[in-house]
């Protein structure tokens, strides 16, 4: 044995050698040095973990050329361009004592590299940018063949004709698998028999072309493409952390829906997202699709620095924009300059200053957030309104203006947002915060019947406070009542203030805010309310006062607000990442490296949204078509859709890619469906997905596409899958999450009062992006298939194959009802022959007539679970109460562990 | 010397080398499980070097660690909320003379509380300290039982960490990172080590205390590791793991009919698609049969004889921290790699009876003070722990200093977070028994000597477990991550 691994490794040894010689004569002699491909990658291995953004040993690194070409901490010139005898850096990769040898303390690099690394120099040691830095541009389509359908199949065929991979396109796949194929990529749900049928029987030429108009006309698409797009956005409805309340976003994902279904451009999407509430005259769908960074976590938790967690919150912004929209690791510069790219530490700072300015701040309360029309029960509020005489017909504003009166004079209590007046305050839906000493809002003819209690409802966390002064007629009237607030640790606490005069009749009310004795002034109001009782509670009101309070107050949808230019904040960089260590003081700006082409310095936050979608923006499309060609192929033309950079994967097909990139822009105008839709045309995706022992061999990673993908579902496809087929999916689009079958016991979040409870009738059975997603404890069965947490953005899911995942198919509620509903629907339509309902349960759920072998295996299966039966009727009780004749549940009973069975097989949750 | 653990590492690798072939021989029946990739369908698998390797390897096989080490699998024992070090472990007898004088205010400069507010007064502990065992070691009057095994324990008093709310805290303990979305200390282990119970995960989660930890399930997650590392939670009550039992028209006869069926077709599939991911999911349609047998017998611990039951203070059915203890040994005694155990409910601020040192404090040292002590002492008896690490501690420690809840009823006594100083311990596997690593100051504030960070900490770990913390990396967005990020270094003094 031992011996058999010595001589194994010498014979290794000269082959390696051979190899290295062959490459040595073949390789560095005639063409001159290309440093994307030849020298980028030796830098990158063997140089920058040491001489890179994060470490500059000796003052030298080799991500910028200036860097490069300077000098070292040791004066000598470190890249000489013409001289590599000259340059130092030559001279230490070539020197004889290994203490001063570079890389240090490592083997000495290769004579070939260390060649290619001279010649490079004598050649001018030219620096050229990173493939994905520069713009794409459109390269010659290749020569077209015979199966060529589009661009795409000329692409494909030519880099396996460039690589030597002997193989042969793919068939195309037969009807059945194409038409569940494309719908399940365009709707996210297998198509119907009759969709089929339909399918099969037209015989035009155009039948192809229809059949991909249909799906993509389908409301359903928007729901499966929003669906992916939750995962970028790290959509949840809770806010994370300890307390991980829930939170009122979900107009978020209605926003993503419809703008799928409309089609929206890719350009107008991305900027709605990003600075939405920044474009002049935002419509409300435009404001709500801000809420995309709004997804952020909150930190609740008693005695958190709500500073520290907005922080937290800008910095997930910034690379979450990069990882959606630029596919490059910007996270990595928060601490350093980018370890491999030529991205330095203050250009995440200065980015990062883009969202720096706007008014959130792990406020308990989300603020700010924006009251939809749709979220005012204005028919209600009416209602209710002319019941207690308060209004009689007027129009909708006068009534909410009506109910807000009505809650100042009669409700016992002054809510700040209901002022009359103010000055130096920032007010929003449900508070007032003062920015200055001297603040006040005010409140005319305020009804104040003779009090003996002031409370005032407010938050604030540590360190913050300041003096509330309660005045008649103005501002320096007379004092009638003050308070010395304290902290509550963000949640909103009545706190008694000081009562120094009563008074009593409708009089002008001034609240003015002024520093406290530390100078702090900061805050959030809510209330003030004056009162007899003792009860440090505000002030109950009958019931149907309540409803009108709700009906004219009602949760809404945090947005992206933005500060005004006096209030900016500062941005200082910091150093090593920490909020702890500020820095010198940046302005927002973009990186430089991807602004070559466009060259313009944004000033904020819509301009930046404005200049990621720009023409020669070098990533954008690249990126995007990437992702589309992931979702449908299973792996992307740049496998590590997450990183474009100089360590990322290498595009596989990198003229294709850039082709589609401007083929998106350009011929598409930014539409995603055309881009969709001329995937789907060519024919490189109509191959059949069989694969041959040899085709295994030469390419078994499918890299060259020369068959059909084949890849597991989704979480949400494969819930939606079984449930569709068995014909108990729920069809209603839009609104708040839901909360479908879940076992028991699953939420046990500390402080929080939140539980599971099981949605009533067809919300059990929406379709799985509708389940609500509690960050601390999301759905179970969506983890075990690979969806994430929602926690921070994630581009890319690794798809795994676990037996947790076959657990979760053969015994989960939802599937034993998926099973049961196939099973009675198939006994329905064949109540005299089991033979025919098992073929029809297989052709409904795979469409296709099952060969005769498993049809002999699935019989097998319903006779020996039938005899099963006959011993075990206490096995049969649940289903004596849907079929209370014995031997139909018995049939029944079996005829579900067929159903069961097949919907656990392979072919049934794979895209084939 | 060194030659020889190359010779053993040689000699394991050929082993699994041997196993891998074994395995593959039986890859079709049933028993063929860990010859098949649990990662098939994952494109691209990177090995613990970052480099892409070949599918269809099987991520949790054993492997080698980097070097050899004495643990074999861990458990660790996580008391959500930061349990009070003053009262436990921490003996510090100037702190009763300064009870109820004002705290003074050199004391509270730079310091950053989550509570505490104006001008606070000193609290003395509420418990009495006595010396034990041969190594002296201080323990309170709380932990009776405790006291008995101090040899075996070695204490680090001089813990101290970057962060001072639960969630984040919880978080940087068990992931080094305040952040949602890195791997857990435990993905990290099974990442670097798979497991040795095909049957059963690599990696469990047993929660007592009536509510999980702080920081929700992220804190036992995969982050950006493949979710075959992720914990997998076990309960005492309901489906011991999600979705093992079987639905109400099935039993094990008519499951098992269903299975072969399934992979009956899957086979047939395959001969028509070649796709190597169908032989995959056979292979864990088999290992999902075997679970359903092996998982609910494994957390069933009613046949555990009467004087076990006593030792631990068990109560089959139930669920609570002692039940957990015994199921900590079981699962270790399969084979399981990495146990971790919450139990929650020490948060003593003093709001409220529940959070009071005089109150649920006083609860929560009774429900860990035998059960821990009897895992201990039931390893040992077994000849485990000398391959188990036991680590015990929290997320932080708390103050010197008594916080006043506004409102709050002055019977009930608490303290607030103390990130900088606060006390673990360890036993076991590599452990230097009976010793004491570090001092905090008088009062139990600051660390004065010896100080332990959490990323040293989980550095100790990890060596303990054989592996070194800079070199178990995992490539993603373009560079090496590790649990430690750029820091760690390893108490050498804790190890024997």
């Amino acid at each position: 044995m031992k011996f058999f691994k010595k001589s194994n490794t010498i014979f290794l040894l000269i082959l390696a050698l051979i190899i290295c010689i062959s490459i040595y004569y073949t390789g560095t002699h005639n063409n001159s040095i290309d440093f994307n491909t030849q020298v980028r990658p030796i830098l990158n291995a063997k140089c920058v973990s040491c001489h890179g953004g994060v470490k500059k040993a000796g003052g030298i690194s080799f991500i910028f050329r200036d860097e490069a070409l300077g000098k070292g901490k040791s004066g000598k010139w470190c890249i000489v361009p013409g001289k590599a005898h000259e340059s130092e850096f030559f001279t230490r990769l070539t020197h004889h004592d290994n203490e001063f040898r570079m890389p240090l303390g490592k083997e000495q690099l290769s004579v070939k590299d260390i060649d290619i690394l001279k010649q490079w120099i004598n050649e001018g040691a030219k620096w050229d940018k990173h493939w994905a830095f520069i713009p794409p541009v459109k390269s010659e389509i290749p020569q077209a063949t015979s199966s060529s359908k589009n661009f795409i199949d000329n692409f494909i065929l030519a880099q396996a004709e460039k690589d030597d991979i002997n193989l042969k396109p793919n068939v195309e796949a037969d009807k059945a698998t194409l038409i569940r194929r494309i719908a399940l990529d365009i709707t996210g749900i297998p198509p119907t028999t009759i969709e089929l049928e339909q399918f099969i029987n037209d015989k035009s030429v155009n039948a192809y072309e229809k059949l991909i108009d249909n799906y993509l006309s389908s409301p359903k698409y928007g729901e499966k493409w929003a669906g992916i797009w939750l995962d970028m956005a790290r959509y949840a409805d809770s806010k994370g952390y300890e307390k991980d309340q829930t939170r009122n976003i979900w107009r978020y994902r209605d926003y993503l829906i419809k703008a799928f279904n409309q089609d929206k451009k890719f350009t107008d999407f991305t900027i709605e997202q990003l600075a939405g509430d920044l474009i002049p005259k935002a419509t409300e769908d435009q404001i709500l699709a801000s809420a995309f960074h709004r997804n952020t976590l909150n930190n609740d938790e008693g005695g958190a620095d709500n500073e520290e967690f907005r922080v937290a919150a800008v910095i997930d912004r910034t690379n979450t924009t990069f990882d959606v929209w630029q596919g490059i690791t910007m996270g990595c510069t928060q601490c350093h300059g980018h370890p491999y790219d030529p991205i330095r530490h203050e250009e995440y700072y200065q980015f990062f200053d883009y969202f720096n300015q706007t008014t959130d701040a792990d406020n308990v309360d989300e603020t700010p957030v924006y009251f939809s029309p749709l979220d005012y029960d204005f028919e209600k509020a009416q209602a209710i309104a002319k019941e207690i005489n308060l209004i009689t017909n007027k129009s909708k504003q006068t009534v909410i203006n009506n109910a807000k009166e009505f809650r100042r004079l009669y409700g016992d209590f002054l809510k700040a947002i209901d002022c009359d007046e103010h000055k130096d305050v920032l007010i929003d839906n449900k508070k007032v915060i003062p920015l200055k000493d001297g603040a006040y809002i005010s409140f005319k003819n305020a009804n104040l019947d003779s009090y003996s209690k002031v409370y005032s409802a407010y938050s604030m966390s540590n360190n913050m406070g300041c003096i509330i002064e309660i005045r008649t007629n103005s501002p320096q009237g007379p004092l009638i009542a003050m308070f010395d607030t304290e902290t509550t640790f963000d949640e909103i606490y009545f706190r008694e203030g000081k009562v120094v005069q009563s008074i009593t009749g409708k009089k002008d009310i001034y609240i003015v805010f002024k520093k406290n004795k530390n100078g702090h002034l900061k805050g959030l109001f809510y209330s003030f309310h004056f009162n007899n009782s003792n009860k440090k509670k505000a002030p109950i009101l009958d019931s149907l006062h309540q409803e009108l309070m709700k009906a004219i107050d009602p949760v809404g949808t945090p947005v992206m607000g933005e500060f005004l230019p006096s209030e900016r904040r500062t941005t200082r960089v910091f150093l090593r990442g920490s909020i702890q260590t500020p820095g010198d003081t940046v302005h927002p700006n973009v990186p430089h490296i991807l602004n070559s082409e466009i060259k313009t310095t944004p000033k904020n936050r819509l301009e930046m949204a404005q200049w990621i979608t720009h023409r020669n923006n070098p990533l954008t499309a690249r990126v995007a078509v990437n992702r589309f060609w992931e979702q449908i192929f299973g792996v992307g033309i740049v496998e590590t859709l997450e990183d474009f950079g100089s360590q990322g994967a290498k595009p596989s097909h990198p003229e294709l890619l850039d082709y589609l990139a401007v083929y998106f822009m350009e011929d598409c105008n930014w539409s995603m469906k055309k881009i969709i839709k001329t995937i789907l045309m060519s024919s490189t995706y109509r191959q059949s997905s069989v694969v041959s022992k040899e085709a295994l061999n030469i390419d078994p990673k499918n890299k060259y596409l020369l068959r059909g993908a084949r890849f597991r579902l989704s979480s949400e496809q494969i819930r939606d899958q079984a449930l569709s087929v068995a014909g108990i999916l729920s069809p209603k689009m839009f609104g708040p999450s839901v909360m479908p079958y879940q076992p028991d016991g699953i939420w046990q979040t500390v402080y929080n009062g939140n539980n599971w409870i099981t949605s009533k009738g067809e919300d059990k059975y929406r379709r799985a992006l509708y389940t609500y997603i509690k960050r601390s404890s999301p759905y179970p069965a969506y983890l075990n298939f690979d969806s994430p947490s929602r926690e921070f953005c994630l581009v890319r899911r690794i798809r795994t194959n676990t037996p947790l995942q076959s657990l979760n198919i053969l015994n989960d509620t939802v599937y034993v009802e998926a099973s049961i509903a196939l099973a009675r629907k198939a006994l329905e339509h064949y109540p005299n022959s089991i033979d025919k309902a098992i073929e029809n349960i297989y052709y409904e759920a795979l469409l296709k007539k099952p060969s005769q072998n498993k049809a002999n295996i699935l019989n097998n299966l319903y006779k020996k679970s039938f005899d099963q039966y006959t011993q075990k009727q206490h096995l049969l009780v649940e289903l004596k109460k849907i079929e209370p004749e014995d031997y139909k549940s018995q049939q029944l009973a079996a005829l579900s562990n067929v159903a069961s069975a097949i919907i656990n097989l392979d072919e049934f949750i794979t895209k084939e | 010397m060194n030659l020889k653990i190359t010779d053993h590492l040689i000699q394991e690798q050929l082993k699994q080398i041997t196993r891998r072939h074994f395995l593959q021989n039986l890859s079709t029946g049933i028993g063929g499980i860990a010859a098949a990739s649990i990662l098939g369908g994952c494109s691209t698998f990177f090995d613990k070097k970052g480099n892409p390797t070949q599918i269809s390897n099987n991520p949790m096989e054993p492997s080698v660690s980097h070097f050899r080490a004495k643990a074999k699998k861990i458990i660790y024992m996580h008391m959500a909320g930061a349990p009070s070090q003053i009262e436990l472990f921490d003996y510090k007898p100037e702190l009763y003379k300064l009870n109820g004088k004002e705290c003074p205010p050199s004391l509270l400069e730079g310091k950053k509380f989550a509570f505490i507010n104006g001008k606070p007064n000193m609290l003395g502990p509420i418990a009495s300290f006595n010396q034990y065992g041969n190594s002296g070691a201080w323990v309170s009057n709380h932990l009776p039982n405790f006291s008995r095994a101090v040899d075996e324990v070695c204490f680090i008093k001089s813990m101290h960490t970057n962060e001072f709310n639960h969630a984040p805290a919880q978080l940087f303990m068990h992931t080094g990172s305040p952040r949602m979305g890195r791997p857990a200390i435990g993905a990290w282990v099974t990442y670097g080590l798979g497991s040795e119970n095909e049957n059963l995960p690599g990696f469990i989660v047993l929660a007592s205390g009536g509510k999980t930890p702080d920081a929700g399930k992220s804190i036992w997650g995969s982050g950006f590791l493949p979710s075959v590392y992720q914990g997998v939670q076990c309960r005492s009550e309901g489906d011991p793991v999600l979705y093992v039992s079987d639905p109400h028209n099935q039993d094990r006869t008519i499951k098992g009919d269903i299975i072969n069926t399934i992979n009956e077709i899957n086979k047939e599939h395959l001969a028509e698609y070649n796709d190597p991911e169908i032989n995959t999911r056979i292979a864990q349609y088999e290992m999902a049969y075997k679970m359903q047998i092996s998982v609910p017998e494994v957390m069933d611990i009613s046949k555990e004889p009467a004087y076990i039951h006593q030792m631990y203070g068990t109560q089959p059915g139930k669920s609570s921290f002692a039940n957990n203890c015994l199921l900590a040994r079981r699962l270790v005694e399969q084979g399981v790699r990495y146990v971790q155990l919450f139990h929650w409910g020490w948060d003593s601020h003093g709001a409220d009876d529940f959070t009071s040192l005089t109150g649920g404090f006083v609860e929560r040292c009774k429900e860990i003070d035998q059960a821990m002590t009897a895992l201990l002492e039931d390893l040992k008896q077994r000849g485990l722990l000398e391959e188990t690490l036991i680590v015990w501690g929290g997320e932080f420690g708390r103050t010197p200093i008594r916080e006043i809840r506004p409102g709050a009823n002055p019977k009930n006594i608490g303290r607030d977070h103390n990130p900088d100083a606060f006390t673990v311990w360890m036993a076991g596997a590599g452990v230097k028994a009976g010793y004491t690593h570090g001092e905090t100051d008088e009062i139990s504030f600051n660390v004065i000597k010896d100080k332990v960070h959490v990323h040293d900490f989980q550095a100790t770990i990890l060596h303990l477990l054989g592996m070194n913390h800079e070199q178990l990396t995992y490539f993603y967005q373009g560079r090496d991550f590790r649990l430690t990020d750029v820091h760690g270094q390893i108490v050498k003094q804790v190890l024997s």
